[in-house]
């Protein structure tokens, strides 16, 4: 008995304590604006009010917040036609600096068929500009059954508006400035214009600026005699002064020249192709010179011996008797004519 | 008593361990699912895509028989909207991609989406495609809708 009484005084308490607890009022509603200075100092009113300063205030109509969209928005959100124009109004305000390679390169997707995907080319010259950017679209590459090699477009527009956001369009300006007008032209044209370029001025374009630039770096490694100053100015020839290198100096060689070498190497090489190809097309022409010239004097003869040509009618007047019994293999020849409606025939069987 | 509860939670404790193992892959529904997937993957998903279709489509002659309506229609109408054998999936990826890089056409379904840039491709008029998009954009938001409801 006394066990029963024991637990039923134990369940109304419990019970009690629960209905006791739910009667709790709740904590109280603070404002927003709590702690800060305004609230501090008593409120100035013109009139004296009996209430107190709300706390809840609900505005009775909706605020409207006009987000201007931004070209990192747009990109987020996939909307190209948005981040289109945003980005060509701010680059008449010369803002876009920063989306520059994104906006080339999803024009690009949009625009080519295999739009997706790009091959080893704007692969190379993305590196050149980025340096983290081999190493992340690595895993992302597909390979072909014929063994060529894609990258996809999604993955490195991600990776440039990633760039884009942290403001590292600077490196690509660093590297140089050719290699962004590079990036910019490829979607349009990237091999014309290389090519304008060579046809136009073979032999200047490397005695100019970029190749001592080029040249230089490997030069002062293995040379590593000059400090770093020499860096701008290597062209002169190396003093082959077998000073014993430091590593210091060469590591300080590396890392000024590291951002600029691979850029600038393609460009030597297609220097080279470019001569290379002017070379062939000049033997090339020469050689359809002669052999046109030789044709001509070839021809010259023929057609002054056209009297040779008389005696062949008699030949003809002989073979006439002879047609009729030769008749059935021209005849024969003359069928193939007929062929397409026997083949239609033919097909229907 | 006892040791039915205990072999009922032990039985209930199994199946949500049990179901929380199995994986679990849809294929894209609309374009917000294409968006979500990698490249690679949207690669693989068209090329099995259109490899799909078109066992579908053999497979129309073998169950209603060479020749007949069914197979005819299957000749007629619907080898137009498959894309074996006219587009690689390299170009069904790109497709899808343009078609998606506006948030409008988000909401329709992939299928549509392909019969769309397929017709587009063909060189269809703007009007008329114009027209199915707007379609599309309806249907593909309703049924976006529907599984909300439920």
């Amino acid at each position: 008995m006394r066990k029963s009484r024991l637990v039923f005084l134990l369940a109304v308490v419990i019970l009690s304590v629960t209905v006791i607890g739910q009667q709790e009022p709740l904590p109280p509603i603070q404002p927003k604006t709590a702690g800060t200075a305004a609230d501090s100092t008593p409120p100035v009113s013109d009139f004296a009010s009996p209430f107190p300063a709300p706390i809840i205030d609900l505005p009775a109509e909706p605020v409207l917040i006009e987000q201007t969209p931004t070209l990192e928005d747009s990109a987020r959100r996939n909307d190209y036609p948005s981040f289109d124009t945003l980005f060509n109004e701010a680059s008449r305000r010369g803002d876009a600096r920063e989306f520059t390679a994104l906006h080339d390169l999803w024009t690009y997707s949009i625009n080519e068929r295999i739009g997706a995907f790009y091959g080893k080319e704007m692969h190379d010259k993305l590196a050149r500009a980025y340096s983290g950017y081999e190493s992340y679209i690595e895993p992302f590459r597909i390979v072909d059954s014929r063994g060529h090699v894609f990258y996809p477009t999604a993955e490195t527009k991600s990776y440039l508006l990633q760039q884009a956001v942290l403001g590292r369009g600077s490196s690509v300006q660093i590297a140089s400035r050719n290699r962004s007008n590079e990036i910019q032209k490829i979607v349009v044209r990237p091999a014309r214009k290389r090519l304008q370029k060579a046809a136009a001025t073979p032999k200047p374009t490397p005695a100019a600026t970029p190749l001592p630039v080029e040249l230089a770096p490997p030069v002062v490694v293995q040379a590593s005699n000059a400090p770093p100053n020499v860096t701008p100015e290597p062209v002169a020839a190396p003093t082959p002064a077998p000073a014993p290198a430091p590593p210091q100096t060469v590591t300080q060689a590396a890392l000024v020249t590291t951002p600029a070498p691979t850029p600038q190497e393609p460009t030597s090489a297609f220097n080279a192709r470019a001569i290379i190809v002017a070379i062939f097309i000049f033997v090339g022409i020469g050689v359809l010179m002669v052999m046109l010239r030789a044709s001509r004097e070839e021809r010259m003869p023929v057609t002054l011996m056209p009297p040779t040509v008389v005696p062949p009618p008699p030949p003809v007047a002989e073979a006439k008797p002879v047609a009729p019994i030769a008749a059935a293999k021209p005849l024969d020849n003359i069928e193939p004519i007929r062929k397409p409606s026997s083949r239609a025939s033919g097909s229907h069987g | 008593m006892r040791k039915l509860v205990i072999g009922l939670a032990l039985l209930l404790y199994a199946m949500a361990g049990v179901a929380a193992d199995r994986p679990e892959i849809n294929p894209p529904a609309n374009g917000e699912d294409w968006l979500k997937l990698s490249s690679t993957e949207k690669l693989f998903w068209a090329i099995g895509y259109s490899q799909g279709y078109r066992e579908a489509l053999d497979k129309i002659d073998v169950s209603s028989g060479s020749g007949s309506a069914c197979a005819n229609l299957a000749d007629r109408t619907e080898r137009q909207t498959s894309t074996s054998g006219k587009l690689s999936g390299f170009e069904l990826v790109s497709g899808l991609e343009k078609f998606y890089s506006d948030p409008a056409n988000t909401v329709i379904p992939v299928g549509s989406a392909i019969r769309i840039y397929l017709l587009q491709a063909s060189g269809k008029d703007q009007t008329t495609l114009q027209e199915l998009i707007d379609t599309a954009r309806l249907l593909g938001a309703e049924t976006r809708r529907q599984p909300a409801r439920q």
